[in-house]
């Protein structure tokens, strides 16, 4: 029980000083890191709660995913090592605002839940929350907006691919352009 | 459509045939891991066949036999000397040193039956310098000088390199030294008398 | 069991990894170099103990004595934290293996997600070890790094995939408690299920590139980048790297073992007057955890021959065999698996 609470704690605190590291660093790539150390308690804290599979698809998705595409834009867009955010607050007012809506909006959802504590550990479980349960609750209660997703990523999908596709080589004339012509008079 | 579908199966049959080829050199030549090369000789008549297993020879432990009449390492018979300095001069890289003291002592004869007129208190042979071009064993009119099968002399300290085939130790060579020095003198005087009688 | 000792079981159960895991890195090190010495007809490390056995001992010793070089332009914390994150990440792969019925650290139900997952934080730490180093050629071979692991990941997943439709569940122990059988080989996935075997031969390809291995090794390209990512790596941070490509290795091959070569049961067939094992734990644990690890060892030694078989590929050649060839290949096999499923329910 103390080792859970323990662990707990050591997730939370790691969550909170990832969320600070994003919001006080000037260096891109601490914050970058900062958000990965965040993502990766989060998931522990899912994992500990016995959503396991949640957890799981928090790291393929937040890290595997969404955090390497940020790692790579910003390693391939910034130089190396001294190139730092410019100081200063934008719209701090406004940042300040929206941190209390999604605060506020945070707590409304959280608080009226049904939690019933895991009789072991003491730290609120979620009913469900495994794979099985997600599973087949996307395929019969959600299946409309699951479908819709699907059919979501398979558009951006083919976009991607058509995107990055070949261009259909332009018919060359071999009178006019000898710039590509293997032999050059 | 189909003919799409074709080009997109094309590669693959050469993909297999590239695999099997590869895997199957590979593997050719791991199950003949066993096997190893014996160090064979030059005189071996498979000297020249392609070994099957491995090729490596571990050389301070295994060394492949070399020819009698090898030609590397330098060696002076030092009794068979006559100090004739030929072979410092032909020497390409200036390897060899040689110094010569006269005398009138009988110095006996090498085994060649040549007369020895002069003392040998250096010879030294500098094997890091030397190039192994074997003229030195070519001009030597005695065949004293020839070079050896040793191959595997490596030294840590370069002045180790250094051979001295001398016969004469430092103090002899000093007393050796005076006395053809005397010799000289007497020699100088005695022509003098010689010219001054004349005249 | 009391409660409150699982945790420090736990740790128990970690250290005893890490020293499995370190000794077998050790030897895997050593095997490679024999194997491809043996492929090239040479003869390999031969001078510390017998046939070179010492030698990667001695190596690694020598790596942990050696000083830790810190490029003096490089991100100093990225730079020390890279190759922790690499090797923890594969590390932590290992808790959710069962080595046999109830030899599991952490029996997760949706175990293989969560290996796949682990192992897709190794990224994290690739780049930031080439960024952090501040050096061109590491920055090249973790951004190749990086966008080959990515794209490699989805045949694999594929491949895994339209295995796990067929067992039904993410849970290891369960896929590998499926595999059991009288008949022994025939009741692995594999065999019971035909088309797992190009699932298989996808994965396995996937693997070698997730792991940077020969022929997908371009982000290590010795004749182009140097090291790729651990160029500027010395001492124990650059032993961390290799001991991570080592465990790396050994992780996915026993995942591929579990899924589709009947985890830890043995290929042979219950033979009446064979001991029988049942009641005994720890003698099921041992053979079970033998069977495992010897397959899982036997696919080891299968990416290091290919590694001294193939040449490298091309950039657009590693794209085309991912998005032209594995990927759809894999589609495939999960729209088969899906209509054996369909087929089953219905008959």
């Amino acid at each position: 029980m103390t080792e859970s609470v323990l662990i707990f704690w050591i997730f939370g605190l790691a969550i909170l000083f990832g969320g600070a590291l994003v919001a006080f660093t000037r260096n891109m790539i601490y914050a970058a890191s900062g958000l990965f150390l965040s993502l990766f308690a989060i998931a522990g804290i899912f994992i500990l709660s016995g959503a396991d599979f949640l957890g799981i698809v928090q790291i393929i998705v937040y890290i595997g995913g969404v955090l390497i595409l940020l790692l790579f834009g910003v390693m391939l867009t910034r130089k190396t090592t001294g190139d730092t955010l410019p100081p200063g607050s934008f719209r701090l007012p406004l940042g300040i605002g929206m941190s209390i809506l999604l605060a506020v909006c945070m707590i409304l959802v959280i608080l009226p839940g049904n939690y019933e504590a895991n009789p072991e550990t003491g730290i609120p479980v979620l009913d469900d929350g495994t794979t099985s349960g997600i599973g087949v609750q996307m395929l019969t209660q959600y299946l409309l907006p699951f479908e819709l997703v699907s059919f979501l990523l398979l558009t951006t999908l083919v976009g991607a691919a058509w995107l990055a596709r070949r261009k259909p080589a332009q018919p060359r004339n071999l009178l006019t352009s000898d710039s590509d012509s293997p032999i050059k008079p | 459509m189909a003919s799409l579908f074709i080009q997109w199966l094309k590669p693959i049959g050469s993909v297999i045939r590239s695999f099997r080829l590869g895997f199957g050199l590979t593997w050719s030549h791991f199950k003949k891991g066993n096997k190893r090369q014996k160090p064979k000789g030059i005189a071996d008549p498979d000297y020249f066949q392609q070994s099957e297993g491995l090729v490596t020879i571990q050389y301070p432990h295994e060394q492949i036999p070399v020819p009698d009449q090898g030609r590397y390492r330098l060696h002076m018979e030092t009794e068979d000397c006559i100090v004739c300095d030929q072979c410092a001069r032909i020497c390409p890289v200036d390897c060899i040193t040689i110094e010569g003291i006269k005398t009138t002592d009988d110095l006996g004869l090498t085994s060649d039956g040549t007369k020895k007129k002069l003392y040998l208190p250096t010879f030294d042979i500098d094997m890091a310098k030397c190039c192994y071009c074997g003229l030195c064993t070519t001009v030597c009119p005695t065949e004293c000088l020839t070079m050896t099968k040793v191959y595997d002399f490596s030294e840590t300290d370069r002045d180790a390199f250094t051979y001295h085939y001398g016969n004469l130790s430092p103090e002899e060579a000093k007393v050796k030294q005076q006395e053809a020095e005397a010799l000289e003198e007497a020699r100088k005087a005695a022509k003098l008398a010689a010219s001054k009688a004349s005249a | 069991m009391e409660e409150a000792s699982i945790p420090y079981l736990g740790l128990l159960a970690g250290g005893i990894a890490f020293g499995g895991i370190a000794t077998y890195a050790l030897a895997g090190v050593y095997a490679e170099r024999k194997v491809s010495a043996f492929i090239q007809d040479r003869l390999g490390p031969m001078e510390t103990g017998p046939k070179g056995l010492f030698q990667t001992a001695a190596d690694i010793l020598k790596l942990l004595m050696k000083e830790h070089i810190v490029p003096s332009a490089a991100d100093k914390i990225l730079f020390a934290i890279a190759p922790l994150l690499v090797f923890l990440s594969v590390f932590a792969g290992f808790s959710a293996i069962p080595f046999a019925p109830g030899l599991v650290t952490a029996p997760l139900n949706a175990g293989l997600l969560f290996v796949l997952a682990i192992i897709s934080i190794e990224v994290v730490g690739i780049l930031m070890a080439g960024w952090g180093s501040n050096n061109k050629y590491a920055l090249i071979g973790a951004v190749r790094s990086v966008s080959q692991i990515i794209s490699y990941e989805i045949p694999a997943a594929l491949a895994l995939l339209s295995a796990i439709v067929m067992t039904g569940t993410l849970d290891l122990q369960i896929i590998g408690m499926q595999q059991d059988g009288e008949w022994g080989l025939l009741h692995w996935n594999a065999i019971r299920y035909p088309h797992l075997i190009p699932a298989f031969l996808i994965y396995f390809t996937a693997i070698l590139a997730e792991t940077n291995r020969a022929p997908f090794d371009l982000p290590e390209a010795e004749s182009e980048l140097i090291a790729g990512f651990h160029t500027e790596y010395s001492g124990f941070r650059f032993a961390l790297f290799m001991l991570a490509e080592y465990a790396n290795m050994l992780l996915l091959s026993i995942l591929a073992v579990l899924v589709f070569f009947g985890a830890w049961h043995s290929p042979i067939p219950d033979i009446p007057g064979m001991p029988d094992l049942s009641g005994h734990s720890v003698l099921i644990w041992i053979s079970g955890a033998g069977w495992l690890l010897g397959k899982s060892l036997f696919l080891v030694i299968l990416m290091m021959w290919i590694r001294w078989t193939l040449p490298r590929v091309r950039p657009d050649q590693l794209m085309v065999i991912c998005w032209k060839y594995l990927v759809p290949v894999g589609l495939g096999l999960i729209f088969i698996s899906a209509i054996w499923q369909l087929v089953r329910i219905y008959t």
